[in-house]
């Protein structure tokens, strides 16, 4: 009955399978395991605790593990907490232990992505299954009460449905504003480190050098100059 | 739709005055995260029954103006789900009440999720290149971090020692930099939580409309706003139609507590001591903890402060503290009730025209509405903040140097052509920094240091020297006397020679003599080695300029620059002086001696003390560079390197290369062979830098590389409006048409097709409104990506052009310090004085010296 949205989107340059999403059901998703009336808190808090943690890793580059030397952007910047969480969750990742072990903080728009459309699978799911689904939750119950309860969880489902979608977009806007410019931010932060370790070398051989007028000497050994006020021996 | 224009207008006016705040109503509720801030906002949007306070009291005071009548927040609440009011008692009239407050809050609210559309578009393209500490990125002063950590020049944000007893130059973290000429500073928390305790009070005791104006209106600082920063930054203009009762009326309102508590903060840090002091023009950017500002401030409002110098108006021009957002999110949405007497606010008028003041009143341009943004110290070298030289468009290459146009340091010149000779020139060779002020001023010593006192006389000595350098006068001055008409040398070479003299003289003591330290051994090699130095410097100058060319032994004896030094040096400190000569190589003879006196050596420059010298700027100086050369080094002279001196100077890479450099210098010019020559080895050339074919010392003069400068990228907004254009026709299917308007669809062209039966035409001719529709939506969602991509491509091409230069240099220096760690120093020294041969007074070996 489901329409399924299993999809394999594959690189048109490569020709290789990039991601692998799930099944568009709420069955084996995350939010099957927890009670209905937890799952947009449960959604919201996790997409603010990611996009809160990405926000604070921008504010941060001075103290972030940077490898420099990486071969390409996305392989300069460890994905945060949160977002490594949230991924191992997910279908893409969590099937490919290859692709979690790669994943960087610049995926967090197709980690996000891809958690609104899990979300947006169980919440239609639901509603499409919505008798049923509150009828077991209620354990039978009276038809009157059973309909205010798909009621209230359809006014829910549909706000969510609306709601989620457009926060993460425009979220995502202000995130992916910052993110343009986060290569550049990041090259600049590996140029400084360069040019600190090159300074704290410069600062050590200007200390070797304050010696070169006693190494080179060739009056006297390397001992002090003696004072010319001072009365000859 | 009035109100919807002025909104846009404001924006598109103000793009930096009208921002965005917080949804919420009160800091205590307010969320914590950026994403809860924007998820509220959503839901506020979505929610039927839920209405905004601001657009619901709006809508009461419009019915009871208009209607009459007095409406609840709950009436208005079922009237948008189509209840009638419980106050209408007219069910025809009512129908239309619960029309009319559908149709106003839908209109007022469509305005305002407006405004934070159009804001979020600037938030997400602007925050990153903000420079607020807090914020996401901060380019511009990462940027000038990498400036401040190569730079060489005395700013100091942090100092290192680096004497020969001291270790102090160490490596420091990155979070230590600031950027140039901003120091940053953290403040005291337990002296900032309760000023900013009392900020936050008073930041919670207005109304959400006012706390979001009031962050705006001290963004850039409520000592602006005040006009404390006059004449150097004067007041914001406010305009005569922003009063009370208007739309307007809170964007110039002065919050008398919030400007009290920011007063507060001025007064905590004004006392503030740095140390290095303050340059001019240099600012400290003082840093709040995020966690205080977290626990005292209204969610998502931040406070930044910054202290200058008082400047030459006693203002502290640059000196300020204001209010900032973390995130800005929301605009100054336009007042819907009067502040004067709540009654509803209809409408309102464009601002008038800003009063520029006229510029040939040469102050500086008016802070209009958003150019409270050029007060920044940081902001103001911007595009946005200068000027730019407009040249005439029948000159490629407009020299703005000229006289006649002096050169506005602030102003962008988007193209400059500079003559070679403009190019800087310094000298090779001796002070490789003598240009660059890396340490910080110190006032002169006349213990390390000399002046110089050179005139010309009729005569000089009682031998009728051709000239003589006197000791160090208490005051540091060292006299040097020319013979006006010497007889046996040219006063270019004397003058040479007695330079070399005040050279050994200026990092002595006053009074300090080397020939006469009450020693008469010390007294007989001292005058050796002085007038070795100067005489073999001498010598070489001669040598260098053809004078021993083609000249003929005496006696057997060769006469060249040795054996002229040599017999010189001897005579010199000879018995006529009293002294016991000194070690010649030769047995030079009376004949000989008359002989070098009876050269009639030709200067080139003149053969008078007088004529060898030239005015420049109304000081003499000598016309000989090699002289002159000598003169600055002495006048300029400071060893850095001497054991025991403590240097200090910015932790910087610049000035770290610049002391090294020094020292390099002062090794090779203090235990040389000759005075002012840089030979590293025994067999070196004396003076590298000399043109070797010819000796003429043109090569002092070194030619500075031009600046690689960074290239200014392309902004043609004509061509990226066509492409706008041609994205939008495309989206209708059809070829670029300018203006786009002209691509809409075309109604009639229904018309064209084949006709199957009306109803399927009626159906087209309806879609027809449907797919213009559709590809507006499409322009209005592509354009600000089109918009933020340009803009972002703009920034990458200057930043990437200029960061591959460093990328260069850095690469080069990473390779020279490994090349470092292969250099293999020698273990033996080089020959002492006492291991030289002793002076020869008779018919002497033709050995030369092993090593001096």
């Amino acid at each position: 009955m489901l329409a399924s949205c299993s999809n394999i989107f594959t690189s048109p340059n490569t020709g290789t399978d990039t991601q692998a999403l799930a099944s568009c059901t709420g069955v084996g998703s995350m939010f099957e395991k927890i009670p209905f009336d937890d799952w947009a808190k449960d959604y919201h808090s996790t997409v603010a605790q990611v996009v809160e943690a990405h926000m604070d890793s921008l504010n941060n580059t001075a103290k972030l593990p940077l490898t420099c030397t990486a071969p390409d952007y996305a392989s300069m910047v460890r994905p945060t907490g949160p977002l490594h969480d949230l991924a191992a969750e997910l279908s893409p990742w969590k099937d490919d232990a290859q692709k979690l072990q790669a994943l960087s903080e610049t995926e967090i728009g197709p980690v996000l992505d891809e958690y609104l459309r899990v979300y947006e699978c169980a919440l239609n799911e639901r509603k499409n299954f919505l008798q049923i689904r509150v009828q077991q939750s209620q354990n039978g119950g009276n038809d009157y009460s059973n309909s205010i309860e798909v009621a209230r969880q359809s006014a829910i489902i549909d706000h969510q449905l609306a709601l989620a979608r457009m926060a993460l977009d425009r979220t995502l806007q202000i995130v992916g504003g910052a993110d343009r410019l986060r290569p550049l931010a990041l090259d600049i932060e590996c140029l400084k480190r360069t040019s600190l370790d090159i300074r704290n070398i410069l600062g050590l051989v200007s200390q070797v050098s304050a010696c070169l007028p006693r190494i080179r000497d060739a009056r006297g050994s390397l001992r002090d100059l003696p004072d010319p006020s001072s009365p000859s021996p | 739709m009035k109100r919807n224009v002025i909104l846009i207008g404001a924006l598109l006016l103000l793009p930096l005055q009208t921002a965005f705040a917080q949804s919420a109503s009160s800091a205590s509720s307010a969320p914590a995260t950026l994403y809860d801030r924007v998820k509220d906002e959503v839901d506020n949007e979505l929610t039927d029954n839920q209405i905004e306070p601001e657009v619901s009291a709006y809508v009461r005071a419009l019915f009871k103006q208009t209607e009459n009548l007095d409406l609840t927040d709950d009436d208005i609440r079922n009237a948008l789900k189509g209840t009638m009011p419980a106050a209408c008692s007219n069910i025809v009239k009512c129908l239309d009440v619960v029309k009319n407050i559908q149709r106003v809050v839908g209109d007022e609210e469509r305005v305002r999720e407006l405004g934070r559309d159009l804001q979020l578009n600037a938030t997400s393209n602007e925050l990153p290149v903000s420079n607020l500490p807090g914020r996401s990125l901060q380019l511009s002063r990462d940027m000038q971090g990498l400036v401040s950590i190569w730079s060489a020049d005395n700013f100091a944000s942090s100092s290192s020692s680096t004497s020969q007893s001291s270790s102090s130059t160490s490596a420091s973290s990155a979070s230590s930099l600031s950027p140039l000429p901003i120091r940053t500073k953290d403040v005291d928390p337990q002296v900032m939580q309760p000023l900013l305790q009392q900020l936050g009070q008073a930041l919670d005791d207005l109304s959400n409309e006012e706390r979001i104006a009031a962050v705006w209106h001290y963004q850039y600082g409520y000592r602006l706003v005040r006009g404390d920063r006059y004449p150097d930054y004067p007041a914001p203009y406010v305009d005569s139609a922003s009063t009370d009762g208007t739309e307007r009326q809170y964007l110039f309102k002065t919050q008398a507590d919030v400007e009290a508590a920011l007063a507060k903060i001025w007064a905590a840090i004004l006392g503030d001591t740095f140390n290095p002091p303050l340059q001019p023009n240099e600012t400290v950017l003082y840093i709040f903890p995020d966690d205080l500002m977290k626990d005292t401030l209204p969610d998502n409002v931040i406070v930044w402060a910054r202290m200058d110098t008082k400047g030459k108006n006693d203002n502290h021009p640059l000196g300020d503290v204001g209010l900032q957002w973390k995130t800005p999110l929301e605009p100054v949405q336009p007042s819907l009730l009067s502040d004067e007497d709540d009654l509803p606010i209809l409408g309102g008028n464009y601002p008038p025209e800003p009063v520029i003041p006229p510029q040939s009143t040469g102050q500086k341009p008016q802070p209009l509405d958003g150019r409270g943004l050029c007060t920044d110290p940081t902001q103001q070298r911007g595009y946005l903040c200068r000027a730019y030289v407009i040249a005439n468009a029948t000159d490629t290459c407009p020299d703005v140097t000229s006289a006649s146009k002096p050169v506005d340091p602030t102003a962008i010149t988007l193209v400059t052509c500079r003559k070679p000779s403009s190019y800087p020139t310094t000298i090779a060779g001796p002070d490789v920094c003598r240009d660059i002020a890396y340490q910080p001023p110190q006032s002169f010593d006349p213990n390390t240091q000399a002046k110089l006192n050179i005139h010309c006389e009729d005569t000089c000595s009682s031998n009728d020297e051709a000239g003589v350098t006197k000791p160090k006068t208490a005051n540091g001055t060292i006299d040097i006397c020319i013979k006006n008409n010497p007889v046996d040398i040219p006063p270019d070479y004397a003058l040479f020679h007695e330079l070399h003299h005040a050279y050994q003289l200026s990092d002595q003591k006053p009074g300090f003599n080397p020939e006469k330290t009450g020693d008469p051994n010390r007294d007989n090699v001292g005058c050796c080695e002085v007038e070795g130095e100067a005489y073999r410097a001498q010598a070489d100058m001669m040598e260098r300029d053809g004078i021993f060319k083609n000249m003929t032994p005496i006696d057997g004896i060769p006469v060249n620059a040795q054996t002229y030094a040599e017999a010189y040096t001897n005579f010199s400190c000879g018995p006529r002086d009293g002294f016991q000569g000194c070690y010649t190589s030769y047995h030079y003879t009376p004949n000989f001696m008359d002989a070098l006196e009876n050269m009639n050596a030709n200067s080139i420059h003149g053969q008078t003390c007088n004529q060898i010298f030239k005015n420049v700027g109304g000081q003499p100086q000598a016309k000989d560079q090699r002289v002159q050369d000598l003169i600055d080094v002495l006048l300029q002279r400071k060893d850095v390197c001497d054991p025991g001196t403590v240097d200090q100077y910015s932790n910087r890479i610049g000035n770290n290369m610049c002391f090294i450099g020094q020292c390099l210098e002062q090794t090779l010019e203090l235990h040389r062979v000759t005075g002012a020559q840089s030979p590293a080895t025994v067999g070196d050339e004396s003076f590298p830098w000399n043109d070797p074919l010819t000796g003429v010392a043109l090569g002092n003069q070194l030619v500075n590389p031009p600046l690689n400068a960074s290239p200014l990228p392309v902004y043609r907004p004509e061509l990226v409006m066509n492409q706008l254009d041609t994205a939008l026709c495309q989206l209708d299917g059809l070829p670029p048409k300018t203006p786009p308007i002209l691509c809409a669809i075309q109604s009639q062209q229904v018309f064209q097709y084949p006709l199957t039966d009306a109803t399927s035409m009626l159906m087209q001719l309806a879609q027809n409104v449907q797919d213009e529709q559709d590809a507006n939506a499409n322009l209005l969602t592509l354009a600000p990506a089109f918009g933020a991509r340009i803009g972002t491509d703009l920034y990458t091409t200057y930043l990437q052009t200029a960061s591959r230069s460093l990328s260069d240099v850095i690469s080069q220096a990473v390779k020279l310090f490994k090349d470092m760690t292969s250099v293999s120093f020698p273990t033996q020294m080089c020959p002492t004085d006492q291991s030289l041969p002793p002076p020869v007074s008779s018919q002497g070996s033709s050995s030369i010296p092993s090593g001096s």
